[in-house]
């Protein structure tokens, strides 16, 4: 099969999967809840020679490293994914530093075909810019990093399936887009109290998910926000507002009439099993 | 596979690594389990036994088999299944630190109770 019906192969497996668990064509995705509904076991490992493993043992269990940002997590668990929705065998992804994950052989592209279709189908980035009243073309990077926070997805990936996927931005905008990278363009809003790399802005057209974060993430909104729940700490920086994850849990953020969210805050570099990532600390502890 | 009689101290041995792996500190599993979080600790101890019901129910909850977590499984993966022959093979480009915590991972999971849908 040649690369163009591979990638059209993956594309509309992943719509199936999509389907399958009850996204809607414009609900972002999140690949571990994906992979739990399918009945995958997802663990995480501070593995740093790993991206991820997929392992049949004889039931299913994807292994991901702790060590990766969570747009990069995400990735590695819908190629994982793919893997095993492909029927491929069991599997290993060294750690790489590329924007995607090596893709030497017809597999691997397909994974990865199947992963960015998975959390980035162009009906619900089409509707992701849409919501925002922005194009593509022109959106401001902190409008495509919203986007790209939505979709669960790093800045840089988004751009790279905008351009070279879904063609539609060209080179000469994708290199405008990633001449300012995610920190950069948080640490302008945020100053110092962005993080090292973790860089995530939450609109008023959120919707359909919660914000996943761990302990010390910062994410920037716009004001006013009230906030329910241990989870996370409210912070005013002069015109937005930084809300901090300070411990494992669930809660809600509230920006006034007719907007809400979830926050589901894991701890930091979590090792474990993924159905206990946002497990709040016993209270006798 | 080798097998081996089960000790108590071996059992309170891989119940506390198993809830650590899974994520889990004491109290939590505690609370999943319906027990008091000191029942955990003398448990891990060795001072308390483990009813053959509570050790399934560990299992489920740690996402490990019962014969890993009972003892009677040693801590190196069956890989007579081809598919895991493929993953021992390709698991050959990792770090050698790596290579031993997801063969023992392996190991731990293998035949655990499936969530397949």
């Amino acid at each position: 099969m040649n690369r163009k019906t591979l990638a059209g192969k993956a594309a509309s497996e992943a719509l199936r999967v999509r389907q399958r668990v009850g996204l809607a064509l414009t609900d972002p995705a999140n690949a571990i809840d994906i992979a739990e509904k399918l009945g995958i076991q997802v663990w995480f490992r501070a593995l740093p020679s790993v991206e991820g493993v997929l392992i049949r043992a004889p039931h299913p269990v994807i292994l991901l490293s702790s060590l990766r940002p969570a747009g990069r997590m995400s990735f590695t668990c819908a190629h994982e994914l793919a893997h095993y929705w492909f029927n491929h065998a069991g599997h290993v992804d060294v750690v790489d530093d590329g924007p995607v994950l090596r893709e030497d052989n017809d597999d691997e592209y397909q994974a990865n075909m199947f992963a960015a279709y998975l959390l980035m189908p162009k009906t619900t980035v089409q509707f992701g810019f849409a919501q925002r009243a922005a194009k593509p073309d022109s959106a401001a990077p902190l409008t495509v990093l919203a986007i790209a926070t939505w979709l669960g997805v790093g800045y840089t990936t988004l751009v790279h399936h905008l351009r070279y996927n879904l063609g539609l931005i060209n080179d000469e905008r994708a290199k405008a887009l990633l001449r300012q990278g995610p920190k950069a363009i948080v640490g302008d809003l945020a100053g110092a109290r962005a993080p090292g790399t973790a860089a995530f802005v939450v609109d008023r057209a959120w919707r359909a998910r919660a914000v996943d974060i761990e302990v010390g993430d910062v994410v920037v909104l716009d004001p006013p926000i009230s906030a329910s729940g241990a989870c996370v700490r409210i912070e005013e920086l002069g015109s937005r507002v930084i809300v901090v994850a300070v411990k494992p849990g669930t809660g809600h953020l509230d920006g006034g009439v007719g907007w809400a969210t979830y926050v589901r805050v894991r701890r930091s570099r979590f090792e474990g099993r993924s159905i206990f990532r946002h497990l709040e600390e016993a209270d006798d502890e | 596979m080798a097998t081996h009689e089960p000790t108590r101290e071996l059992i309170a041995e891989r119940v506390r690594i198993a809830r650590e792996r899974a994520g889990l500190s004491q109290g939590q599993a505690a609370k999943l389990m319906d027990m008091h979080r000191p029942t955990i600790s003398e448990i891990e101890a060795g001072r308390r036994r483990v009813a053959a019901d509570e050790l399934g129910r560990f299992a489920d909850l740690f996402g490990v088999s019962v014969a890993w977590l009972a003892g009677t499984k040693d801590d190196e993966p069956d890989l007579s299944d081809p598919r895991l022959a493929v993953v021992a093979r390709e698991l050959q480009k990792l770090k050698p630190d790596d290579i031993d915590r997801v063969m023992q991972f392996i190991a731990a999971v293998q035949g655990a109770r499936s969530e397949e849908g």
